[in-house]
């Protein structure tokens, strides 16, 4: 991994976490219309498998997908506006934080339905094969997914058409407020593989450089239309499931252990043992990061409200009814 | 003579003729590659257009619909064939929750031209799974349009229609009219959305059928005409965004309506058709509309029950005489 | 710059909230992140971080105060050193949350 590469690692995870802990703010100051999925602490793997991506491939995420779409290139303010609900967001503030789309950076969509962008994401690799482009479809999901039906339907298909697509399963040991091992006979998602014929790996998802890694290798494997592959990449889930959830299903204790495993810190502390960057180097990195997200914080709050007529716009008019 | 042919060729040959034209459509489902499909909707597809176009698929409905969905996000046009609408229910996240919505949640950034073709309807006892006409959740659920071709012109024209068009379409194939021979231009053309016909002039009753309903509704409309009584059956085609106007138009002529649909009532496309007359047309009314549909009930399997719950040409002219002659409903 | 700190809403439930207990005093210095203050909701006790670093200039509810609206005001920060007419930074809240 080059220099470049280690610093842009760094400086996407620093800008998915200040971006997530401003709209904790936000949220608590009655800015965010609705639930607030957050994805402290899982930084590594949307930087590590976005690294990888070029602007033309494609990703589906899910409830908590901002972490993905700043790391695919969606724009902070475009992001921020549109989980605040106003005109100015990606969508208009149709879709909101569980629906954010920008197709001219390959987010073709969060999807609020767990499992349910698991699908899109093996056609989004159907037209590719079809089209015959290089281009390749990640699709992001969590351990909850991986129970769901659209998970077997899908992995089973991408396998036997071998489609250009990479499953990335965000293992952060729990699924709303059921644990990993109440949920799932076999808790290691990554061994699922083996069943469709696919390559099938599980990583430390705090080791962004195990995340890149495993996920160079296995969009190489798409690009070159060998097939799909799953990478189960465990973490932990910092904050509740939503934000404000009162989530005594686990310790504060356990939460305070996962705080030490912090993706952030570890690959900073990497980088400066490998005399990468330097302390000076990091602080400069943080501010940049620090100020990119209050200005797009300062955007969404400036920015209107649609109008509420707006929400028809897209209704076709030759409703009889409407 | 003009051509006769079958619903389903013409069926076929309406997908075939827009994948000869647009290398983007494609056909994906069980057995839709070398078997042809399960009435023989893609039969010879596999040889002229591969595999990949004609695209067998695993026993998979939500994966299928699913599948379809993001590939038309990226610019193809699929055709996923789903065979029952029973079997669909497996597919409704998808359909419903995806791929009507995609358009909007995205603001427009993406639109999903995918088209979901099933049978719907009765057959010959092929009882609780395979018999359904669910097709109102469909026409309930914002951003999606549903059709439902009564004839083999109607098939041909509505298929290119739907795949042309922009937006997911559900394209309901009544599995009691795949047989039904009728006159079927050789060229392609499209029958617009949204867009009702009159398939029987007439001046008594206005009777607004549906799918394999208009053909009995035509078959009752000969025996009343008998007895002096003209119906005017107005089939819709499209479910949704339905053509009001048309409807509206023959009830201020004909001043009843009866709509004649296969699914149940209860929150059913006969009653969105009843209560929209209502509502706009009541001064034209002379009295209460009706609707006739399957009764409220799983569809059983033994000959006479199955033919018991349904509607039929005899139903149709008796519920039409009801109206006309109160006193003389008959049946 | 000083600003208010509200009733935080902490779930999509949640109408009222109460004070518990102030973790700090006025004039204390806070660092961002630091438990300002415990409040209670509909649903459980729950800490409030505090969104910046700085000192609490003023408290203006208390846990006899009872239960209030989620985002009504409950505190003044300011940045540290900053010299804070509370009062004038709580009314052009107010006035903007009005229009």
């Amino acid at each position: 991994m080059d220099a470049a590469t280690q610093r842009r690692l760094l400086e996407t995870m620093l800008r998915i976490r200040k971006a997530e802990l401003q709209l904790a703010v936000m949220y608590k100051n009655g800015k965010v219309p609705c639930a607030a999925h957050l994805y402290e602490g899982q930084e590594a793997i949307a930087a590590g498998v976005c690294e990888n991506l070029r602007l033309d491939d494609c990703i589906t995420s899910t409830h908590r997908g901002h972490g993905h779409c700043i790391a695919k290139g969606m724009s902070l303010k475009e992001m921020m506006a549109e989980v605040c609900g106003k005109k100015t967001g990606c969508s208009a503030g149709k879709g909101g934080t569980m629906h954010l789309f920008k197709p001219e950076a390959g987010v073709m969509g969060t999807v609020g339905i767990v499992g349910g962008g698991i699908p899109l994401a093996t056609g989004l690799g159907l037209a590719m094969k079809m089209k015959a482009t290089d281009q390749v479809a990640v699709s992001f999901f969590g351990d909850g997914a991986a129970n769901n039906g659209a998970f077997h339907e899908s992995l089973n298909m991408a396998s036997l058409w071998k489609l250009p697509v990479i499953y990335i399963c965000e293992n952060n040991l729990y699924a709303t407020s059921v644990a990993v091992w109440r949920s799932t006979s076999v808790p290691n998602v990554g061994v699922r593989g083996a069943g469709y014929g696919m390559p099938g790996l599980t990583v430390d998802g705090n080791r962004v450089d195990d995340v890149y890694e495993a996920a160079a290798d296995a969009v190489a494997r798409a690009r070159a239309r060998e097939g799909p592959t799953l990478i189960e990449c465990v973490t932990y889930r910092i904050r509740g499931h939503f934000e404000g959830e009162d989530a005594f299903y686990r310790t504060k204790e356990e939460v305070a252990e996962a705080r030490k495993r912090d993706p952030i810190d570890y690959w900073k502390a990497r980088l400066i043992a490998d005399a990468a960057i330097t302390e000076e180097d990091f602080q400069a990195m943080s501010a940049k990061a620090d100020s990119e997200v209050a200005e797009a914080a300062a955007f969404a709050d400036a920015s209107p409200f649609p109008e509420p007529e707006d929400a028809l716009v897209l209704t076709a008019k030759e409703h009889c009814c409407a | 003579m003009a051509r006769r042919i079958r619903f389903v060729e013409a069926l076929r040959e309406g997908m075939r003729q827009e994948m000869e034209r647009d290398p983007t459509v494609f056909v994906m489902g069980e057995g839709v590659g070398p078997h042809g499909s399960c009435f023989k909707q893609t039969e010879g597809f596999c040889a002229m257009f591969g595999e990949q176009r004609s695209l067998d698929t695993p026993i998979s409905e939500l994966a299928i619909a699913g599948t379809a969905a993001g590939a038309a996000m990226l610019g193809m046009r699929p055709i996923a064939d789903l065979m029952w609408i029973d079997f669909s229910m497996l597919a409704m996240d998808q359909i419903c929750n995806q791929a009507a919505k995609l358009r909007y949640i995205s603001n427009g950034q993406v639109r999903v031209p995918v088209v979901y073709r099933m049978t719907t309807g009765r057959s010959k006892s092929n009882a609780a799974h395979h018999s359904g006409s669910f097709y109102s959740w469909y026409v309930n659920t914002p951003g999606l349009k549903v059709v439902v071709p009564s004839t083999p012109y109607d098939a041909k024209g509505l298929i290119i229609a739907a795949i042309r068009d922009d937006d997911p379409v559900i394209y309901l194939e009544h599995k009691l009219l795949l047989n039904m021979r009728g006159e079927v231009p050789e060229e392609p053309y499209t029958i617009p959305l949204g867009v009702a016909e009159i398939k029987r002039a007439g001046e008594d009753v206005t009777v607004v059928a549906t799918g394999a309903m208009v053909n009995f509704a035509l078959k009752a409309a000969e025996t009343l005409a008998k007895e002096g009584i003209s119906i005017e059956v107005v089939d819709p085609r499209t479910l949704m965004p339905y053509d009001g106007e048309t409807i509206l138009a023959s009830v201020r002529k004909t001043g009843r309506l009866l709509v004649v649909d296969e699914g149940y009532r209860y929150c059913g496309f006969a009653s969105e058709i009843v209560a929209f007359v209502v509502e706009n047309a009541m001064d034209a009314l002379r009295q209460p509309p009706r609707q006739l549909t399957t009764m409220h009930t799983t569809i059983p399997f033994s000959p006479p029950m199955e033919d018991y719950v349904f509607p039929n040409p005899n139903r149709i002219a008796a519920a039409v005489r009801g109206m006309i002659q109160p006193s003389k409903a008959g049946d | 710059m000083a600003y208010v700190v509200v009733m935080p809403r902490m779930g999509q439930t949640m109408e009222e909230g109460s004070v518990v207990e102030w973790m700090k005093k006025e004039g204390e210095a806070v660092s961002k992140g630091e438990v300002l203050l415990t409040i209670q909701s509909d649903k459980a006790e729950l800490e409030v971080e505090a969104d910046y670093s700085g000192v609490l200039v003023k408290i203006l509810i208390t846990p006899e105060d009872g239960e209030i609206p989620c985002l009504d005001p409950i505190a003044i920060m300011a940045e540290s050193g900053e010299t804070v007419d509370a009062d004038r930074v709580l009314e052009e809240f107010l006035a903007k949350r009005r229009k």
